[in-house]
């Protein structure tokens, strides 16, 4: 489940172009844990990354979302990494996870709507090693959350160490396949 | 910075200097053709003589071109982003590689494979393989689907038999013209990479395509006459391919009014325009009706070797 | 006789006839039907064979449920030439219903062990009565068509006395004091043929493999269809009358049994065979490139694996649209020992592989005929020569350069038509699991 999140908070302090944290996990569910420059412990990969979008002043408002509305949808999808995402670990869990996320993408284009939000990056950075390993059919029937995650991947910053996830413009499988 | 200054280097730039840079003293000094978009008509039309109102008429018709060329370019702009690194930098490496003797390409034989429906067959596509074949080692395929029958025997052998003849392996050239009869609308239809792209229509498209593997790039040349290229390129593809006879009628004045004091659409040479124009004129069946200046033009254009094998099957 | 049913003083009929049926009336009128005649027919077994005499009519309203939909038949004699059981194992409406069809979701089908164990019944549906005349019609076409080429049919043993190709897989039979194998394959005689100078030979026949696979596309038993040719100056010679013959066998199908393949797509909807002509020829190292695209790792000289083929079937269709092509020039290494290697590249060999729909169903090469050299790479590839002494042989007194190969029968229909299990295709077939009928 977490074995990268200690690289996930990396990646996100420099997305924001923050200065490097230190950053641990704690405990056998590896909840990440970031020291703060004043020595405050923070726990929690939903309370760290709202920390450091808050924390970078230019990039970082953006990501959190300009309305309470927003600000409760972006903590909405945080939770939902953590609750969902990250515990979906049988097929019928994984599968049940995509087809909700796919007709909740079909009209969005981030998971905001318009604009790219934390939601985005954290969902992305959960969702990473669980399209790693679909093939090409499961792709093209999850076709919006396979859209949505192209769009994110290809967003300059975000991708960042990860392994890049191919994804065929083409229809490759008709209804009458599998 | 605080504490002991240990040495001082002298600024690499001089930052404040930016706006006093001394532009070259150049002989023509050419409007920004980006700024504004009434400068555009006037520049290509240093060649036409014809009287104020049909003047008139073209610069309006100028105009609308390239309006929705700019339009096109931002499209393309935003697919670019959307191409993978390595596509990217071919785009550049074939740009680059314009001054070097052998023309290079990446990978294993690249087969752009072109589906065209047998009753309009795109003329300009082969008279774009005569030009790819004399850069690259390139070869030609051409089959029939399955879900056409009773394709005339010229346009199956119409370029080349393959490799047949040479018994060699296909990948040891480095691009290949897959063309297949099939009924697609519309037509011709072109793919290279069924994981990369969808399918791209229309034959100026093609030919554009085919026009940027050719080396200079048609559209690295100064902007002005990549310009000037497209304007005939849409022209032919837009107005006379796709077009009613009205305006059919108004390329053909275009084009003979150009073409009164030049020999050729662009330039001082044959390029992609004459190509394209070429065969749309062929396709919509006013090859044999064309104005003085224009059939001059024509018969030019036949008399290029390049031309030869699509001027056959206009005769066929 | 498919089904009747009785209304008063009318008996409804539906007549069936291998792939067609057709209404029949028979119902009271004063010189020739009488009461009791409706009651005769109304209580005739399904499935009896009747002989029927009567008077064809146009209907007014189309027969929807017949294939016969513009005409009845008003019955004037009826009588059983042979009566069936009242009980049958299955009933054929069942076994003719279309899988998913959603209207008819709740009505029952019939598995396939049980149309297995019911062979004679289900065959009579009128989907099997299709795919079987199918079948046929591709046997019958590879004939044509090679014979037309000037190619000789020859016929080989299928008890031998050694495994051909390599020994796992062989079924082994008592032979009077000793043991005998079932031909894997008629790869050694086809070869040896050719060294007897008939040039261009092929053979229908059984083939045995004796895989515990149970999958949807292996039988025990099936029938191969191999060809094999001499050539002149390059063994591209070959591949072309190989693609050809499949072009003429698509195009064969596609023109001739178009009545067949409307009935068995009522059944089993799939998309259509897409082909081109000539067939599309691709080079390995274009495969490898495609599958890198779509972020497969394989290395130059890996072999592709079943997901691998599959994944670039998709790809091959989406770019060029075809589901058949053929894939030239394999890595040596991945290759049996007989394979002649590409003289300008010795990484690679004169060896291709054909798929229909993604899925392997021709693997051929062109063949080391010089001994000298096949004992080299026999050694290359640790056989114990003394095993294969007497193929080695059959090369020692001149044999002309050859290659060819050889398809499944059923794998071939099964693909063409879009079907999901080899079984449907095979009449009465073999797999670990059955051995009857």
């Amino acid at each position: 489940m977490a074995v990268g999140v200690e690289e996930e908070v990396k990646s996100l302090v420099n997305f924001l172009g923050l200065p490097a944290y230190k950053v641990t996990t704690h405990g056998d569910l590896k909840v990440p844990q970031l020291q703060t420059s004043n020595g405050r412990t923070l726990m929690g990969l939903a309370t760290i990354s709202k920390f450091l979008a808050k924390s970078s002043a230019s990039n970082g408002a953006k990501l959190l979302g300009t309305s309470p509305e927003e600000h409760a949808e972006i903590a909405q999808w945080l939770e939902y990494r953590v609750t969902v995402v990250d515990r979906s670990v049988e097929k019928k869990d994984v599968q049940a996870m995509l087809k909700e996320l796919n007709s909740y993408l079909l009209d969005k284009v981030y998971f905001l709507g318009f604009h790219l939000s934390l939601a985005d990056l954290v969902i992305y950075h959960g969702l990473h090693p669980v399209m790693c390993q679909l093939n090409f059919y499961e792709k093209q029937q999850y076709q919006n959350v396979s859209r949505w995650f192209d769009q994110v991947q290809h967003y300059p910053g975000v991708q960042q160490h990860l392994p890049k996830v191919v994804f065929v413009r083409n229809s490759l499988y008709t209804s009458f396949d599998h | 910075m605080s504490g002991i200054l240990m040495y001082k280097a002298e600024p690499y730039y001089k930052l404040d200097d930016l706006n006093n840079i001394e532009l070259p003293k150049c002989m023509y000094k050419m409007k920004n053709l980006h700024k504004e978009q009434s400068d555009g008509p006037k520049s290509a039309q240093r060649g036409s003589s014809s009287g104020s109102g049909a003047l008139e008429a073209l610069e309006q018709r100028q105009e609308n071109i390239l309006r929705d060329l700019d339009a096109l370019q931002t499209e393309v702009a935003a697919m670019m982003q959307h191409l993978p690194a390595s596509v990217k930098q071919q785009a550049s490496a074939t740009a680059a590689g314009a001054t070097c003797g052998q023309a290079q390409l990446e990978g294993p034989v690249r087969d752009i494979v072109i589906n065209a429906s047998p009753s309009s067959p795109p003329l300009s596509l082969f008279i774009m393989y005569e030009l790819l074949k004399q850069q690259f080692r390139c070869f030609g395929s051409v089959h029939v689907h399955s879900s056409v029958e009773n394709v005339p025997e010229g346009l199956c052998k119409c370029l080349g038999n393959g490799i047949r003849s040479d018994l060699r392996n296909r990948t040891d050239f480095q691009l290949a013209i897959t063309l297949i009869w099939k009924d697609v609308k519309p037509s011709p239809q072109m793919m290279m990479s069924a994981a990369y792209q969808t399918p791209i229509h229309g034959e100026s498209n093609v030919a554009r395509y085919l026009g940027r593997i050719l080396q200079p790039s048609y559209d690295s040349l100064d902007p002005v006459t990549a310009t000037e290229i497209d304007t005939w390129v849409d022209m032919a593809s837009t107005q006379v391919l796709l077009g009613n006879n009205k305006e059919r009628a108004a390329s053909l004045r275009s084009l003979n009014s150009r073409l009164g004091k030049h020999d050729w659409l662009v330039g001082s040479g044959l390029t992609l325009a004459d190509i394209v124009m070429w065969s749309a004129l062929h396709q919509t069946g006013q090859a044999a009706g064309v104005p003085a200046n224009v059939k001059r033009w024509m018969v030019a254009c036949n008399g290029q070797p390049a031309f030869q094998s699509a001027l056959k099957l206009t005769q066929s | 006789m498919h089904t009747s049913r009785a209304k008063g003083k009318q008996c409804f009929l539906v007549l069936r006839q291998q792939q067609f049926n057709v209404q029949a009336l028979v119902f009271v009128n004063d010189k020739t039907v009488s009461k009791q005649m409706v009651k005769f027919a109304a209580n005739i077994t399904k499935e009896s064979i009747i002989d029927v005499e009567g008077v064809v009519q146009k209907v007014a309203q189309p027969v929807e449920s017949c294939t016969q939909r513009d005409v009845e038949l008003h019955v004037e004699r009826v009588f059983v030439v042979s009566a069936s059981a009242p009980q049958l194992p299955l009933q054929l409406d069942d076994a003719a219903r279309p899988e998913h069809d959603e209207e008819d979701a709740s009505r029952p089908r019939v598995n396939q062990d049980t149309r297995l164990d019911n062979r004679i019944i289900d065959l009579r549906t009128t989907t099997n009565q299709a795919v079987y005349r199918v079948v046929a019609g591709v046997c019958d076409l590879f004939r044509a068509t090679l014979t037309g080429k000037g190619f000789v049919e020859i016929h080989t043993p299928k008890i031998i006395s050694a495994a051909s190709e390599g020994g796992a897989n062989v079924f082994t039979v008592s032979y009077f004091k000793n043991n005998a194998y079932l031909a894997q394959s008629p790869q050694l005689y086809k070869q040896m043929a050719i060294a007897a100078d008939f040039e261009k030979v092929f053979t229908v026949g059984a083939v045995f493999r004796a895989e515990d696979s149970n999958t949807h596309r292996h039988l025990t038993e099936f029938v191969g269809l191999d060809l094999e040719m001499a050539f002149n100056y390059h063994y591209h010679e070959v591949l072309d009358v190989i693609g050809d013959m499949f072009v003429c066998i698509f195009k064969g199908l596609r023109d001739r049994y178009k009545t067949e393949i409307n009935t068995i797509q009522k059944q089993f909807p799939s998309e259509p065979f897409r082909f081109l002509e000539p067939s599309l020829r691709l080079e390995f190292p274009e495969a490898v490139a495609m599958l890198r695209e779509a972020g497969v790792e394989i290395g130059d000289e890996d072999d592709l694996s079943t997901p691998d083929e599959k994944l670039l079937g998709k790809l091959v269709k989406a770019k060029y649209d075809t589901d058949f092509f053929i894939l030239d020039k394999f890595p040596l290494a991945v290759r049996p020992f007989y394979t002649m290697p590409d003289p300008n590249n010795p990484k690679y060999a004169n060896s291709y592989d054909m798929y229909m729909r993604g899925e392997e169903i021709l693997s051929g090469a062109q063949r080391i005929h010089d001994p000298e050299f096949l004992t080299e790479r026999a050694k290359a590839h640790e056989i114990d020569i003394e095993k294969i002494k007497s193929y080695i042989d059959s090369f020692r007194y001149g044999c002309p350069p050859h290659g060819g190969g050889g398809i499944g029968m059923e794998r071939v229909v099964m693909l063409y038509l879009g079907l999901n299990n080899i079984r449907k295709t095979s009449m009465f077939p073999r797999d670990p699991k059955r051995l009857t009928p």
